[in-house]
């Protein structure tokens, strides 16, 4: 499989997007899902298999910026939530399953969330 | 693998038109319900009623060339797929899944059932919760689930999606007297039950309805989220053959 960089969408071009990034600890999920104008981090992938244990291995990796981190909740579980890491406006890290979630948000022409991120984030569901 | 996951090359945004986040009560129609035995029967299942909050209400999607006359109020749940003509605002249960409009003397239900969470049927007394892969499978679950029948089925088009509207045996609750039906839509893996009392109100809410945007569904990633716009997602979902698979999606969306 390859995913070209910088594709872009058919039918329009978009002012903010939200990257969900899956995996396992077979296949690590990608982080660095959306546009950022840092560097790219040596290493793409990760896996934890707790959420404080990714977000600890989720920051090592990662330029923190502003360092921010906050409990917030995605799909009825506990997540956290990331501001202004990896230079992107805002990530989301959760664990379920033995999956890790990036879930993470950016804006074309500032480094800002996507307005219906809140709303991404409440309507997001877990399936079983 | 090829290792280059950042997929989208943005460009300035567009507007998205004119949004207005209506807040408003409409306690009035949930206790004329609730008092009806519409609701009759708690389930501790079903999320706690809550009055409408989230509603978007704004101007009809395009009105630019039309004649005063021919505007509408619409509502827009965009998290449940579906937009209607409607000069109000309505009762919103079960995160919004469930909602209840009244036309005049008419009450109208609109369940919204997705692969997580089936379509609350609470809107007409019952606890139960249906979903189907397909038309016929939601129509026997719904079918099943009320426990009454259909006198009669007719295959019904909205906003192009195929449905099938159930004129409904009247029965022993106050919602099944002669004259109510039930219409049933599969769009975008989200299953709707539109129910109501009178079959002429019920068409009549159809004819404003449209659907969108749609809902984006992985079971091999284990998850599923309401799409911000119409456009789909980008990326791919990812197989390693033992039972593992990954992926990565990118979803757009505009400046309101």
């Amino acid at each position: 499989m390859g995913l070209s960089d910088g594709d872009r969408l058919t039918g329009g071009e978009y002012s903010h997007v939200i990257g969900v990034s899956v995996g396992t600890e077979a296949q690590p999920a990608f982080f660095r899902n959306v546009p950022s104008a840092l560097p790219h981090p040596s290493q793409r992938r990760v896996w934890a298999p707790t959420l404080g244990e990714l977000v600890r291995a989720y920051r090592r990796l990662v330029d923190p910026g502003e360092g921010l981190v906050a409990p917030t909740i995605l799909g009825g579980e506990p997540a956290t939530l990331l501001i202004r890491a990896d230079g992107v406006a805002a990530t989301v890290l959760a664990v379920r399953d033995g999956r890790n979630y990036i879930i993470a948000t950016t804006g074309a022409a500032a480094v800002e969330r996507a307005p219906d991120f809140e709303r991404f984030l409440a309507t997001f569901a877990f399936l079983e | 693998m090829d290792e280059r996951p950042e997929l989208v090359r943005l460009s300035q945004g567009r507007g998205a038109g004119a949004r207005l986040l209506g807040v408003a009560a409409a306690s009035l129609i949930g206790t004329a319900i609730v008092a009806a035995g519409a609701f009759g029967g708690s389930d501790r299942d079903e999320p706690r009623p809550r009055p409408a909050a989230t509603v978007q209400v704004s101007a009809a999607r395009d009105t630019t060339h039309a004649p005063a006359a021919t505007r509408h109020a619409t509502v827009t749940l965009p998290h449940q797929g579906y937009a209607v003509t409607y000069d109000g605002t309505p009762m919103l249960y079960d995160d919004d899944a469930l909602a209840i409009y009244q036309l005049g003397d008419a009450v109208v239900s609109v369940a919204v059932g997705t692969p997580a969470n089936g379509a609350s049927l609470l809107g007409q007394g019952i606890t139960a919760r249906i979903n189907g892969r397909t038309l016929d499978q939601l129509t026997d679950a719904y079918l099943a689930a009320i426990g009454t029948g259909a006198e009669s089925s007719a295959a019904i088009a909205v906003d192009g999606e195929p449905g099938l509207m159930l004129r409904l045996t009247p029965g022993t609750g106050p919602g099944y007297g002669p004259g109510s039906a039930a219409a049933l839509f599969l769009v975008d893996r989200r299953a709707f039950v539109f129910w109501s009392h009178l079959e002429t109100a019920l068409r009549a809410f159809l004819g404003g309805l449209t659907f969108g945007p749609g809902l984006f569904v992985s079971r091999d990633l284990g998850f599923q989220v309401p799409l911000l716009v119409d456009e789909p997602p980008f990326g791919a979902t990812v197989s390693n053959g033992e039972g593992s698979t990954s992926g990565l999606w990118v979803f757009p969306t505009v400046i309101d």
